[in-house]
């Protein structure tokens, strides 16, 4: 049997995801037996993109237009195309920058703004191509990740992830930070995947897993007036927080209450 | 004129060598940090304090503690904070852990070829799996250290402003001294390794301008005072020391001292100013293989990593055996308005913040300078430097044999490219 031929790339990240890949990767013989990495520039010298790919990851987000022809590329040459970590499916906490005149953000980091090339706006990878899969986590949980591919090398299917945060937090028998503690936590609305990271650290969650594929940011929204009656911060501050990890979510609905990312 | 360029490989993130040739000579070497920018910097403003460790460790997944680290000591420091002791010692563990996790990530999968001159780490371990099978091993236990005093291995979630989330449990963390005598045996095998593999790489001796945070007490982890040879000063006055440059061709600033001096930062910096504050097993170690401060040759970064790899795992180790939990108080920590600085030796070196927080009590100001973005002119100087000292362009080696040599050197530097462009 001939092996799958994978390619990883990154794109604006902090490669925190690539990180976690390279240990899914490097942890199980299992897919080092079924997987040929033939494109992964952080890993070895020898790249070659010609052939193209039976799956391909790629972490981060899209911010110009280099990146932008990169990943059609990508898609023309792949079979599967995986969109990997909070970056790549929401834009990450780089797309909190939308919609500000680029301009003036390029003068606050650069003494020559003329000479840096990026969009007005930062893309998701749903956003520029077709993805057959989305994984969210700030970073991707590894773990997850893994069984992920197992799964895609031995030939299953999709999988849909429905469930929020708050089942894995229960199953965990953690205490909730939210009723109990009085703390703002985000789980209600967040995919479950992460384990239940923060409310086991005594601390609400902060929504970087991206908030759930299957709402609408219209439906977090209400959870955060709901958070607001609770007295659990500011109607605005709760919605900063919300759009954190997925401003690109739903960017016409966020940039309306608030006027654009930057806060 | 014309040039050579190859994508970097076996780095974090997307930059590219480029050598320019001027009849038939190398003419300069440029580092093209093509990675786009995020402007982090500009993201934190509006943002309350306690939001930025969270915010700054999305700049570099590697070393996330790092950057939460610099930002929460700055805020504490300013304000007069105290941290109580046992969170900080909490704290600080799980920084030696993100410098263990590095440490075994840069030798193994990123430099071991350069170190052994095989095609790649695969090759390696097919000829030695008792050498994967050591580094896995502590690799993973670092991963689970991570996991169990900071949540999770990249961008850990139990750092703040003032101290930490949760003390874990005693049991939790005694379960992690089972494999810690292993640990210790496998970093210190590891570290003999590559002390013993140094003779076959370059042998000369160069002038290396070091910069390093200084400590009168300890190997600096931490601290308000940077060193620069004779000099020192504290981390406020940092940006006065040092001036920022912009060339068409990189995304990232670069830097050098207000009077031009090219420097460095990193292991090899750390390990020149600060070796007497090694644990002793580890000046031992050193001096049997005969390796001494001062390293005078970039390629010998890698004798300072290893220094510190086992250096860091002890400290785990010391630690682990000695935890006590305490109560936590989790308060939101007052941040009056004003100016912040902080600083910390992340795994590739200085990593400097400095935050200005105006009267609505919102970061209205923040600046960051990595390690890497340091580094980036001392990179392209030493593989010009490599290159002559080799005599490489004498002896008409082929281009691609040219820069893969500055691959080499470039790789010295474990450069994070992502946190250049934050
Ligand atoms: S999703 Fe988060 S962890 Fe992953 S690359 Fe982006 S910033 Fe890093
Ligand atoms: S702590 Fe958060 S995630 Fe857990 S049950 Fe409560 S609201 Fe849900
Ligand atoms: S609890 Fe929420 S913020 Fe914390 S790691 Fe999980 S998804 Fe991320």
């Amino acid at each position: 049997m001939s092996r799958l031929r994978l390619g990883v790339d990154k794109l604006s990240s902090c490669s925190g995801c690539i990180n976690e890949i390279i240990y899914a990767l490097l942890s199980d013989p299992l897919l080092s037996e079924l997987i040929e990495i033939s494109y992964f520039p952080e890993l070895q010298d020898t790249n070659v993109s010609e052939g193209g790919f039976d799956i391909f990851l790629i972490e981060g987000s899209v911010v110009n237009r280099e990146q932008m022809d990169r990943v059609k590329e990508i898609r023309e040459k792949s079979k599967i195309v995986i969109a990997v970590g909070t970056c790549s499916t929401y834009g990450g906490v780089q797309s909190l920058r939308d919609r500000i005149d680029i301009n003036d953000v390029k003068r606050n980091v650069y003494l020559r703004p003329e000479l840096i090339e990026v969009e007005e706006e930062v893309y998701s990878i749903p956003e520029i191509i077709k993805t057959d899969l989305a994984v969210p986590g700030c970073p991707i949980n590894g773990d997850s990740f893994l069984r992920l591919m197992r799964k895609l090398v031995l030939g299953g299917g999709e999988v849909l992830i429905l469930e929020s945060l708050c089942a894995e937090c229960k199953r965990r028998g953690n205490e909730c930070v939210l009723t109990k503690g009085k703390m703002l936590c985000l789980g209600p609305v967040v995919p479950a995947g992460c384990g239940a990271i923060c409310p086991s650290f005594g601390r609400g969650c902060i929504g970087c897993f991206g908030i759930r594929g299957d709402l609408a940011a219209k439906d977090a929204e209400k959870l955060a007036a709901r958070m607001e009656k609770l007295g659990l911060g500011k109607r605005e501050d709760i919605i900063s927080f919300l759009m954190r990890f997925s401003y690109a979510k739903d960017k016409e609905y966020f940039s309306r209450i608030v006027g654009g990312g930057g806060k | 004129m014309s040039a050579e360029e190859a994508l970097l490989t076996r780095v974090e993130g997307e930059g590219k060598a480029r050598l320019v040739f001027v009849n038939g000579r190398v003419e300069k070497v440029e580092i093209h940090i093509f990675e786009a920018p995020r402007f982090i910097e500009y993201i934190m403003r509006g943002r309350r304090p306690a939001e930025v460790p969270e915010i700054a460790s999305r700049i570099c997944g590697i070393c996330s503690v790092s950057y939460q680290m610099a930002a929460a000591t700055a805020f504490e420091r300013g304000m007069g904070i105290e941290v109580p002791a046992e969170q900080d010692r909490l704290r600080e563990a799980i920084f030696y852990a993100e410098h263990v996790k590095s440490n075994v990530l840069h030798i193994l999968y990123l430099q071991l070829p350069d170190l052994l001159g095989a095609p790649s780490s695969l090759e390696v371990f097919k000829k030695d799996p008792s050498l994967h099978k050591m580094a896995v091993d502590l690799f993973m236990w670092s991963r689970k250290v991570m996991k169990v005093l900071g949540g999770r291995y990249h961008n850990v979630v139990n750092i703040r402003i003032g101290g930490v989330y949760r003390m874990p449990e005693i049991g939790e963390v005694a379960s992690l001294s089972i494999d810690a005598e292993r640990a210790i045996t496998n970093a210190r095998k590891l570290s003999e390794f590559v002390l013993e593999s140094v003779e076959r790489l370059p042998n000369y001796q160069q002038q290396i301008r070091m910069m390093s945070l200084c400590s009168s007490i300890d190997y600096p982890v931490i601290s308000r005072e940077i060193c620069f040879e004779e000099r020192r000063f504290d981390v406020s006055k940092f940006e006065d020391f040092v001036r920022p440059e912009q060339v068409p061709y990189s995304n990232s600033l670069r830097y050098r001292t207000r009077e031009g001096v090219v420097y460095v930062v990193g292991p090899i910096s750390r390990f020149n100013n600060s070796f007497y504050s090694l644990r002793s097993e580890v000046r031992r170690m050193l001096k049997s293989f005969g390796f001494a401060p001062p390293l005078r040759n970039i390629h010998h970064s890698i004798i300072a990593r290893a220094a510190e790899l086992y250096e860091f795992i002890l400290r785990l180790a010391e630690f682990i055996d000695s935890y006590r939990p305490e109560q936590i108080e989790l308060r939101e920590p007052r941040i009056d308005p004003g100016t912040y600085w902080g600083a910390v030796e992340a795994p590739r070196g200085i990593l400097y913040h400095r935050y200005r927080v105006g009267s609505r009590g919102v970061v209205e100001e923040a600046n960051i300078i990595p390690p890497t973005s340091q580094n980036l002119l001392a990179m392209e100087n030493f593989s010009m430097e490599h290159l002559y000292r080799m005599e490489l362009v004498e002896k008409r080696e082929s281009r691609e044999k040219l820069i893969q040599e500055v691959q080499k050197v470039i790789r010295q530097f474990d450069p994070c490219i992502s946190c250049s462009v934050h």
